[in-house]
C-alpha cells in the first residue's frame, strides 16, 4: 500500500497494512531528509484554501517601519489595527508574529462586528485540486473550516497558541466579556454567522477533510463545553451530511479534561494528540474515551528524539499497539517538525528520530 | 555524488559524475512524481528570496479588495501611485496573482515611484537562507538574487510584460523623467551592493535577457552593469548567472560573452530558441555553464523523440562538465488535463532516461 491508499482506508474504514505516518507539510520543508522519509512511506498533510474571503466594505492600510508592519482595517464602524513583526528568521509559514490583536479597547468591538458581518466567502478549489494532483500518493490535502466564535474572539484580542503573554491577553478577553456583555455577545453572534457562511462555502467545495478549530488548553473545559461544543455539534452535523470528514486540532497537554466534550462534538478525527510524557492522556485512554470510529492522529513530540532512536522506536511501537484499531490511527508530527533542527547535532538527532518512527511502525528500511 | 555535489562540481569548474538534472523547485512541486524523478537523480534549484529584506519607511501602503481585484496604493510625500492585481486565478507559477495595472500610468506617477526607490532601505538577514540550505541537504541547490539591472527593472513599474507599450511610450514621451528613474534605480543598486557581497552562498542570479528590447539597447543599458558588477561578485567567490530565456538569444550571444557571467541559465535551445548549445559553446568558450531550459514542446513528439532530442543536446556539449539540464519556465505546470499529464510525465521520464543513457561524465560526442 502507498500512503494515499493507507489514508483512504483510514478515512473510509478499510484495512491498512501499516499505521500511516503523516506530518504537516508546513513543518517539514522540502529537502533530503523529508524526501528520504517519503521514500520510506511518510505522507504529508497539506492545507490549502478552498474558499477565499472578501470584505467588500473594508479597506486595508499597511504601514511598515523597520521590521514592524501596522495593518489598519477601515470598516464602516471604525478602524482596527494590528501590528506584526516581520523578518524574524525561522518561523513557520508566514514568518511574522502578531504583536497585538485587532480588538484593543471596547470601542473596537463595533468595528470587529462590522468586519465579521462584511465577510463574503467565495469557493475557489483550484489550489486544492492542483496540490492534490501534484502530491499524488505522497500526501492528502485538506482545508481549514469553520472555527468556534469563542476561539475567534480570543484571537481578535490577540491570543495565539504558544504566545508569551497569553495570560495577559486572555485576562483582557475575560474582562471585555464582563464589562461589555451585550456588544461582546453581538460579536460572537456575528462571528458565528460568518463561520456558518464559511461552512456553506466549504460544503460547496470538493474537499473531503476539513480541519475545524483548536483545543489549546487555554480556554477551560467547562467554557469549551458551554460555548464551543454546541457550535461544533452544529457544523459537524452539516459537514458530515455533505460527506466531509471533520477534525479538531487537539494539542492541549491537558486534553483529558476535554475528552467527553470532544467525544460529543461529532468530529471524526482528533489530531495533534500529545501522549505522555508531554500530554497527560495516553493514546489508550483516548481510545477508551472515544468511539473506535474516531481517527486518532497522534503527535510524536520531537523532544523524545533526544532520548535516542531506540526509545522513540519503542514508544511508537507501544503507541501503535495501544491506539488500535490501526485503521483508525495515524502517527505523525504536528507541532515542531524541522523547525527544531538548527545545527549539525540536532539534524542528526532529528534524522534518527524520524526514521525511528518509521522503524517503530514497521516500515521497510 | 549526490545532486548537490554534482551541481556544485559543474558550477565550480570540477567534474561531475553525470550531467545534473536540475529543474526549478516550483516547476516540479513536491509529490509522488517529483519523488520518482528524484530517485533517478533529479535535484532542484531553489531560487531563494535571499538574505536581504527591504522597507520603505516613509511610504504608506493601502490595500483595497473588490471581488478578486486588489488595489494597492502607495502614499508617498510626493503623491500616490497604485497597482491593480487580479487574484484567485487558479494555477499560476510564482504567485497566484496577475498585475493588470502597474505603478506608472503617466508622467505624474514617476516622481512618487522615484521617491519609493530612494526611500528603500535594505537589511541583511541570512538566517532564512542558511536554514533552507540545511533543509535541502543533498536534494537541492540554492541561488539568491544578485544585482538588478536598472533599465530592465523599470519595466516592472509599468506592469511587467503587460506594460511594455506604456514603458516604450514613456521613454519617448517623457525621457527626462524616465532618466531620473533610471538614476534613482542605479543609486538603489549601489546601496544594496555591499550587502549583496556579504551574503553567504555562492550562486547569484543577476538580471535577464528577455528579448523585450533589442541587442542595441541591451548593449547600451544593461551590459555596463554586468561589466562593472560581475567582477566584484566573482572577487568574493560568487558564481554569477543570468536568466537568458529569450527565444532569440542568438542576437545577444556575443553580448552575453561580454558580460563575464559564469552561468547562462534558462537557455532554451532550438526548436524553441534560435541558439544551439554547440554555437553558444563556440562563442562563449569552455568555462561558461550552460543551464538548459528544456523546451516542453518536445514532449508532444513522444517518448522516443524526447529521449533522442535530449541525448543529442547532451552529446552536443562534450565532455559535459559545464552543462545542466533544467526546466526553468513551465515544468509540470504544463499539465492541465489527463492528456497533458500523460505527455509531460512521459517526457520527463524520457529526459531522465536520456541523461542516464549518455550523461555520464565524460560525455562522448
Amino acid at each position: 500500500m502507498n500512503f494515499a491508499e493507507r489514508m483512504q482506508a483510514v478515512l473510509t474504514g478499510g484495512e491498512v497494512d501499516r499505521v500511516p505516518f503523516m506530518s504537516l507539510e508546513s513543518i517539514l520543508p522540502r529537502g533530503e531528509l523529508e524526501l528520504g522519509l517519503r521514500r520510506r512511506g511518510l505522507g504529508l498533510c497539506l492545507s490549502r484554501p478552498v474558499v477565499w474571503c472578501e470584505y467588500p466594505h473594508v479597506n486595508l492600510d499597511v504601514q511598515t517601519v523597520g521590521d514592524i508592519a501596522t495593518l489598519t482595517y477601515h470598516t464602516p464602524r471604525g478602524d482596527l489595527s494590528l501590528r506584526q513583526r516581520q523578518h524574524l528568521g525561522r518561523l513557520a509559514d508566514d514568518a511574522s508574529c502578531d504583536l497585538d490583536g485587532l480588538v484593543k479597547t471596547p470601542a473596537d468591538l463595533d468595528a470587529a462586528i462590522a468586519m465579521a458581518e462584511d465577510a463574503v466567502f467565495h469557493v475557489d478549489a483550484s489550489a486544492y485540486s492542483d496540490t492534490a494532483f501534484e502530491i499524488g500518493a505522497d500526501g492528502i490535502v485538506r482545508c481549514d473550516g469553520p472555527r468556534s466564535p469563542d476561539e475567534l474572539s480570543a484571537e481578535l484580542v490577540g491570543y495565539r497558541p504558544g504566545m508569551v503573554n497569553a495570560h495577559q491577553v486572555l485576562t483582557y478577553w475575560h474582562h471585555l466579556q464582563q464589562t461589555e456583555p451585550t456588544r461582546f455577545g453581538a460579536l460572537l453572534e456575528a462571528l458565528e454567522a460568518q463561520e456558518l457562511r464559511r461552512m456553506e462555502a466549504v460544503i460547496a467545495s470538493p474537499v473531503t477533510l476539513v480541519r475545524l478549530g483548536r483545543i489549546d488548553g487555554e480556554i477551560s473545559p467547562a467554557r469549551w463545553r458551554e460555548r464551543a461544543l454546541p457550535f461544533y455539534q452544529r457544523v459537524t452535523a452539516s459537514l458530515r451530511a455533505a460527506g466531509k470528514v471533520c477534525s479538531l486540532h487537539a494539542h492541549a497537554p491537558n486534553l483529558e479534561a476535554y475528552a467527553d466534550a470532544i467525544g460529543a462534538s461529532g468530529v471524526q478525527m482528533v489530531e495533534g494528540l500529545a501522549s505522555p510524557p508531554l500530554g497527560v492522556m495516553a493514546v489508550g485512554q483516548a481510545r477508551r474515551h472515544w468511539a473506535e470510529e474516531i481517527i486518532l492522529w497522534v503527535n510524536v513530540p520531537e523532544a523524545l528524539f533526544w532520548l535516542g532512536s531506540t526509545y522513540v522506536q519503542h514508544q511508537v511501537t507501544v503507541l501503535a499497539m495501544t491506539g488500535e484499531p490501526k485503521n483508525k490511527l495515524i502517527v505523525g508530527t504536528t507541532e515542531q517538525g524541522l523547525v527544531g533542527m538548527v545545527d549539525d547535532e540536532s539534524e542528526a538527532v532529528y534524522r534518527a528520530g524520524y526514521h525511528a518512527i518509521l522503524d517503530g511502525l514497521g516500515y521497510p528500511a | 555524488m549526490n545532486f548537490c555535489e554534482r551541481l556544485s562540481a559543474v558550477l565550480h569548474g570540477g567534474e561531475p559524475d553525470v550531467v545534473p538534472f536540475a529543474p526549478y523547485d516550483n516547476l516540479v512541486p513536491r509529490g509522488e512524481f517529483e519523488r520518482e524523478l528524484a530517485d533517478r537523480g533529479m535535484g532542484l534549484l531553489d531560487r531563494h528570496a535571499g538574505g536581504i529584506w527591504s522597507e520603505m519607511p516613509n511610504v504608506e501602503i493601502a490595500t483595497h479588495s473588490e471581488g478578486n481585484v486588489v488595489t494597492t496604493t502607495y502614499h508617498t510625500p510626493v503623491g500616490d501611485v497604485y497597482t491593480r492585481n487580479k487574484t484567485h486565478l487558479g494555477r499560476i507559477a510564482d504567485g497566484a496573482t496577475v498585475q493588470v495595472e502597474g505603478l506608472i500610468k503617466d508622467i505624474h506617477d514617476v516622481d512618487p515611484v522615484i521617491f519609493m526607490v530612494e526611500d528603500t532601505v535594505y537589511h541583511l538577514d541570512p538566517r532564512p537562507y542558511l536554514e533552507a540550505v540545511r533543509a535541502w541537504g543533498g536534494h537541492g541547490y540554492l541561488s539568491q538574487p544578485g544585482f538588478a539591472v536598472p533599465y530592465e527593472e523599470t519595466l516592472g513599474f509599468f506592469g511587467g510584460y503587460a506594460g511594455i507599450p506604456a514603458w516604450i511610450y514613456a521613454q519617448n514621451d517623457y525621457p527626462d523623467a524616465f532618466r531620473k528613474l533610471l538614476e534613482a534605480l542605479d543609486r538603489r543598486e549601489r546601496r544594496r551592493l555591499p550587502l549583496l557581497l556579504q551574503l553567504p552562498g555562492d550562486l547569484v542570479s543577476c538580471g535577464s535577457v528577455d528579448g523585450n528590447y533589442g541587442p542595441a539597447r541591451w548593449h547600451k543599458y544593461d551590459l555596463p552593469y554586468y561589466q562593472e558588477f560581475v567582477p566584484q561578485f566573482q572577487a568574493v567567490g560568487k558564481i554569477v548567472s543570468i536568466h537568458a530565456h529569450a527565444s532569440n538569444n542568438l542576437a545577444y550571444a556575443d553580448l552575453l560573452r561580454e558580460t563575464g557571467v559564469n552561468v547562462v541559465e534558462a537557455f532554451t535551445p532550438p526548436p524553441v530558441g534560435d541558439l544551439s548549445i554547440a554555437e553558444a559553446r563556440r562563442r562563449w568558450g569552455p568555462d561558461v555553464v550552460i543551464w538548459v531550459n528544456f523546451p516542453e514542446t518536445i514532449f508532444y513528439f513522444g517518448y522516443e523523440e524526447t529521449k533522442r532530442y535530449t541525448m543529442e543536446l547532451i552529446q552536443s556539449d562534450p565532455p559535459g562538465n559545464r552543462l545542466v539540464i533544467g526546466f526553468t519556465e513551465m515544468g509540470t505546470y504544463g499539465i492541465t488535463d489527463a492528456e497533458s499529464e500523460r505527455i509531460f510525465k512521459t517526457g520527463f521520464r524520457a529526459v531522465a532516461e536520456a541523461i542516464e543513457a549518455c550523461g555520464v561524465y565524460p560525455v562522448r560526442a
